[in-house]
């Protein structure tokens, strides 16, 4: 078509014209439309990560917050931690919680998707389905205390139940025994997330063809061969995925120490998180449990960095 | 519950008054079970004449002079209703608005009181523990009633746990809320079964029928301890069963009196016995406080138990609730008979915008309301059978009424004269290192019950401790 | 032949249904176990202990929570309830201000940052998404105790405000990831023939976009409501008042030796929890994507 133009329309006509149209650039829109967001985050989580550095760098308690004398203490926050034995206790009960929990998480995890992914009891899986989101959803705190109550020592249901089915002879202790309080713990936490893992297991089972199946029982694989090679490698991004999230989540549990154990007995159930509630909030030693915040935060990091790189990446390769 | 709670590290804040205000108060003059109080003389008039005339009619019912403040402000941990009552007689009575600060547990008040303070609110009267005590006069956060009018009359009536809790330093500083002691209760049905008629009356006799319920198949776990980590619970047992024993864990001066033949350490290899070699105790004893231990004790599996409140008697023999109502009998404590015991009290907050009308209050919570009755304290005798700071309430026939159905009345007031103040037990209460010390000794003491270590290398432990937090 | 072959299968069967009856236990179990002690008194659960189905059941506990009928609860007993309970009714509410609004900033906040990232593809938005998603794995402890001394000075204690916006920056991330994963999956060409019809792409945002996004908008909500009623250490940090508490924080206080009542803690843990469990069920299909389009990358 030709172009018969009389004139050529000014800059700001052109501007106009554009403004009228009212449409803005992509890039424009973009910033505009993201930046409720990026005021939401840089309130909520990238100013307060920076606020607890210079918290961890400081001697902070009420008093000094009420009158204002926040001394400067370098590194002596971090200092006062790495020679507290209590903190180096308490992250080695986070790294005996977080890999039992982890461990039973997957393999309960991967079973019940297998168990309710599993054709011949069809109805039985599907009401199963259906309630599988109920441990998710309850409150972390409530599901806490119902275990506490249910590990009640004198007449707990738990209690009641393994005496009834023979397998106790005396009423016995849970959280309040020192070798088995972090275990009950790993139960409680466990009933609550496991569902998650499920619901992933099971979407990714979903997803792999009814035919390879059928042609490996044709010839004669057994169920456990069937898995090995059929089922296993097929899901093993999935399980990456799930290792990496449950890793760190299990790292940071909180409602549930706090509603069984408290840190009890003695210190057995003090982990991580527990250890910077403790300091920041009943100690009140603002700047001790800001540094300990950090370093609980420098952990995560490195598991999930490692996550990432070793077994992420291997299952990419694979 | 199995270990201390969020709020446990609160008492390590704690800090006492220096042993030289306690020695001049001359609460460390008398030691030994307390005979029936007789009146003190009135405390010395004060130094600095007080600005406020005084009233004309009683104290409890007249209005001060100066100005009322906006509102008053009561911070407390809830007592049933009592504190809701109380507060709405003493609006109706002066037409002063009271705003409640209820903290729902005793662990937490500690807590509020230093962030309120800190924050310069306004707090008139406070619901104390009297380890609290110490480090608040220290830091200011409370003031005493001087030149407040009636506080004499209060004295007067004031038994000695009282007294020797609210005078510190020649000062007075609060009216009781409530006054409890250590004893000991066993299950009736059990010494049926057995055949027993009578309840223990010495250490020797305690385990022999211990050791008859568990052959008889009747009690696995005769003893059920309060024991759970915590200061009134596993440290307040092993203070009681020290100075039952005879022995003390400090002597006057704040040291440990733990070496070896003492017999404290002797008192804590016997507990330890109970445990481990005789097997009578529940081992969940070392999990147990407050209400859960109570309330195991309503399933009936056990025979004995021993706690630091008296007033539990009411909730182990609650006629609506418990299971085993009537049958839970009170026993005089063995030896002796000699007793723990203490006084809880109502402070003046030292952030009170008119001291006047925050004395009004105070006098409403823990003396006597307008009309002149000690309302709360009957109240709280009545209802949950806490014992009172003031004579009249103890011995007024209606709280005797009321007790009837929980305990036998007069067993428990002979107890409760046996019943010693628990800074004369255990002078070293007061000091500043001996929050840091009793978590420590907790540890060391659950660690030899538990059976862990020897009760020698416990008393060593916290013979150590002791040396290093007091210097 | 035929015989022994439907024979066998039927043993497997067995085994499998007795599998999935023992996973309907774990399940149901324990919440089933929290019932059975909401129904009964005070002194039937400790008396007959042994017995794990009552004799006697009430509704009494929930007349206590609901109707405030503290005339039920005499005796000494009384004197150690946890007083809290009576204030049921209020911090249910609290929860519900919370939850809503939160769910709805985070909705309209998360909604438009996520098309940014989907469809407006700038070079810098890729980087946002990944900040976004690093955010996701801070710690909530780092956080908590520089927004407690945040909150104090700007005076957001013992506010729903403070709660509220705390809660909306926290689980922003989130949000924002289960949307753009949705966004990303709807087919460009809609937006397309909107546009060539002269709709601009913010017009196409809301003509197009977030219609046909609906059943993601839905999964993210649902999510985020469940989330944040369930969220209990930054309301717990950040209120003393219990005018203010929202559920879980109820719960928390209920976590003590000193005032207890077993069967009315049942009865409050039971209702505290009703709500998200019901959601998650009723809604679980809206659930299920969101937390597979949130676990899962792309």
């Amino acid at each position: 078509m030709e172009r018969t133009e009389a004139f050529r329309p000014s800059l700001w006509a052109r501007l106009r014209a554009r403004l009228g149209k009212g449409e803005l650039s992509p890039g424009l829109l973009a910033f505009f439309l993201v930046l409720p967001a990026i005021l939401f985050l840089l309130a909520i989580i990238a100013y307060p990560i920076l606020y607890a550095l210079w918290l961890s760098l400081h001697e902070v308690t009420l008093k000094g917050l009420a009158k204002g004398e926040l001394p400067f203490v370098g590194l002596k926050n971090y200092s006062t931690i790495f020679r507290d034995p209590v903190f180096w206790r308490s992250l080695l009960h986070s790294a005996e919680f977080v890999g039992t929990t982890v461990a039973l998480e997957v393999t309960l995890g991967l079973s019940i998707a297998l168990i309710i992914n599993d054709a011949r009891a069809r109805a039985f899986g599907t009401l199963n389905k259906a309630l599988m989101l109920l441990p998710w959803a309850v409150p972390p705190i409530a599901n806490g205390l119902m275990w506490f109550y249910i590990y009640n020592p004198s007449f707990g249901y738990l209690n009641v139940i393994l005496y009834k089915l023979g397998l106790i002879d005396q009423f016995m202790q849970f959280a309040g025994n020192p070798k088995l309080a972090l275990f009950s713990v790993v139960v409680a936490f466990m009933w609550r997330v496991t569902p998650f893992s499920v619901l992933l297991f099971h979407a990714a089972l979903q997803g792999i063809p009814e035919d390879l199946y059928d042609a490996a029982k044709v010839d004669g694989a057994g169920a456990l061969a069937r898995f090995r090679f059929i089922t296993f490698p097929l899901i093993r991004s999935t399980l990456a995925i799930v290792l990496v999230l449950r890793t760190a989540f299990a790292f940071m549990v909180f409602d549930e120490i706090f509603a069984i154990t408290a840190g009890g007995p003695g210190d057995r159930t003090w982990v991580a998180s527990w250890y910077t509630y403790q300091h920041a909030f009943s100690y009140l030693e603002i700047g001790v449990g800001a540094a300990a915040a950090y370093v609980m935060a420098l952990v995560i990091a490195i598991i999930t960095v490692t996550y990432v790189l070793v077994v992420y990446r291997r299952v990419e390769y694979a | 519950m199995s270990g201390p709670k969020v709020t446990r590290r609160q008492f390590l804040k704690m800090a006492g008054v220096t042993a030289g205000g306690l020695a001049a108060s001359g609460l460390l003059a008398s030691c030994g079970p307390q005979a029936t109080p007789t009146p003190a003389p009135p405390t010395p008039a004060p130094a600095v004449p007080t600005p406020t005339p005084v009233p004309a009619g009683p104290a409890w019912s007249t209005a001060p002079s100066v100005a009322k403040p906006a509102k008053v402000y009561w911070v407390y941990w809830p007592w049933g209703k009592t504190e809701d009552e109380v507060a709405a007689q003493f609006e109706a009575d002066w037409g002063l608005p009271v705003e409640k600060v209820a903290e729902p547990n005793v662990e937490q008040v500690y807590a509020k009181v230093n962030t309120l303070y800190a924050a310069g609110e306004q707090m008139d009267v406070i619901k104390t523990l009297t380890p609290w005590i110490g480090e608040w006069i220290d830091n200011e956060v409370i003031q005493p009633l001087d030149g407040l009018p009636g506080v004499d009359e209060y004295w007067n009536d004031m038994n000695e746990l009282c007294r020797q809790t609210v005078k510190l330093d020649g000062k007075i500083w609060g009216l009781p809320y409530y006054q409890s002691f250590h004893i000991g209760a066993y299950f009736q049905d059990h010494f049926e079964k057995a055949g027993i008629t009578e309840p223990p009356k010495t250490y020797e006799e305690l385990v022999d029928v211990c050791l008859k319920l568990k052959k008889d198949g009747i009690c696995e776990y005769p003893i059920l301890w309060m024991a759970g980590q915590g200061a009134e619970h596993l440290t307040f047992q092993f203070y009681q069963l020290v100075w039952n024993w005879g022995g003390t864990v400090f002597d006057k001066d704040a040291k440990p009196t733990l070496g070896p033949g003492s017999k404290a350490r002797e008192a804590l290899a016997w507990w330890q016995k109970t445990f481990q070699e005789w097997k009578i105790t529940a081992p969940e004893s070392l999990e147990l406080r407050y209400i859960p231990a109570c309330k195991a004790f309503w399933t009936g599996k056990y025979a004995f138990h021993f706690f630091p409140h008296h007033y539990y008697m009411s909730l182990l023999n609650s006629e609506a609730e418990s299971p085993i109502k009537g049958r839970v009998k009170q026993m005089m404590c063995f030896g002796d008979g000699r007793t723990m015991g203490w006084t809880e009290i109502f402070t003046l907050g030292s952030t009170a915008k008119s001291k006047e009308w925050a004395w009004m209050l105070l006098q409403a919570a823990g003396g006597k309301t307008k009309d002149g009755n000690y309302t709360a304290a009957m109240k709280y005798g009545i209802g949950a059978m806490l014992g009172s700071g003031f004579n009249s309430v103890n011995r007024h026939p209606a709280i005797r009424e009321a007790w009837k159905k929980w305990t036998n009345v007069d067993l428990n007031l002979k107890q409760w004269e046996k019943a010693t103040v628990k800074f004369i037990v255990v002078p070293a209460m007061m000091k500043p290192w001996h929050q840091k010390w009793q978590d420590a000794a907790q540890v060391s003491i659950a660690n030899c019950l538990a059976g862990k270590i020897t009760a020698d290398q416990a008393c060593d432990e916290m013979i150590a401790k002791h040396k290093e937090v007091a210097g | 032949m035929v015989r022994t072959v439907r024979r066998r299968l039927r043993l497997d069967t067995v085994a499998i249904s007795l599998a999935n009856v023992l996973v309907t236990l774990f399940i149901l179990g324990p919440v089933f176990l929290l019932f059975l002690g909401a129904i009964q008194t005070e002194k039937s659960l400790v008396e007959d202990y042994m017995r794990l189905i009552p004799t006697q059941v009430t509704l009494q506990n929930f007349e206590v929570i609901l109707l405030g009928r503290e005339d039920i609860l005499h005796d000494t007993g009384f004197y150690h309830l946890p007083r809290i309970i009576f204030e049921f009714k209020r911090v249910f509410l609290n929860s519900l201000i919370i939850a809503t609004t939160t769910t709805v900033l985070n909705l309209l906040v998360g909604s438009m940052a996520a098309y940014a990232i989907a469809r407006l593809r700038q070079r810098w938005t890729q980087g946002f998404m990944y900040t976004n998603l690093a955010s996701r794995m801070v710690p909530l402890m780092v956080l908590m105790v520089p927004l407690f001394v945040t909150l104090r000075t700007l005076k957001l204690l013992n506010t729903l405000v403070g709660v509220i916006v705390t809660l909306t920056g926290f689980l922003l991330p989130y949000t924002i990831w289960i949307l753009q994963s949705f966004f990303a999956s709807l087919p460009e060409e809609l937006e397309d023939a909107a546009r060539i019809d002269g709709c601009t792409r913010f017009g196409s945002f809301l003509r197009v976009v977030l219609p046909l996004s609906a059943p993601g908008m839905g999964a993210a909500g649902v999510i985020v409501f469940i989330l944040s009623w369930n969220e209990f250490l930054i309301p717990f940090i950040v209120t003393t008042k219990s005018e203010v508490y929202p559920v879980p924080v109820l719960i928390a206080t209920l976590v003590t030796d000193f005032h207890v009542y077993y069967s009315l803690v049942c009865a409050s843990i039971l209702m505290g929890l009703l709500p998200s469990v019901a959601l998650a069920l009723l809604l679980q299909r809206y659930v299920t994507r969101g937390l597979l389009a949130g676990a899962l990358k792309g």
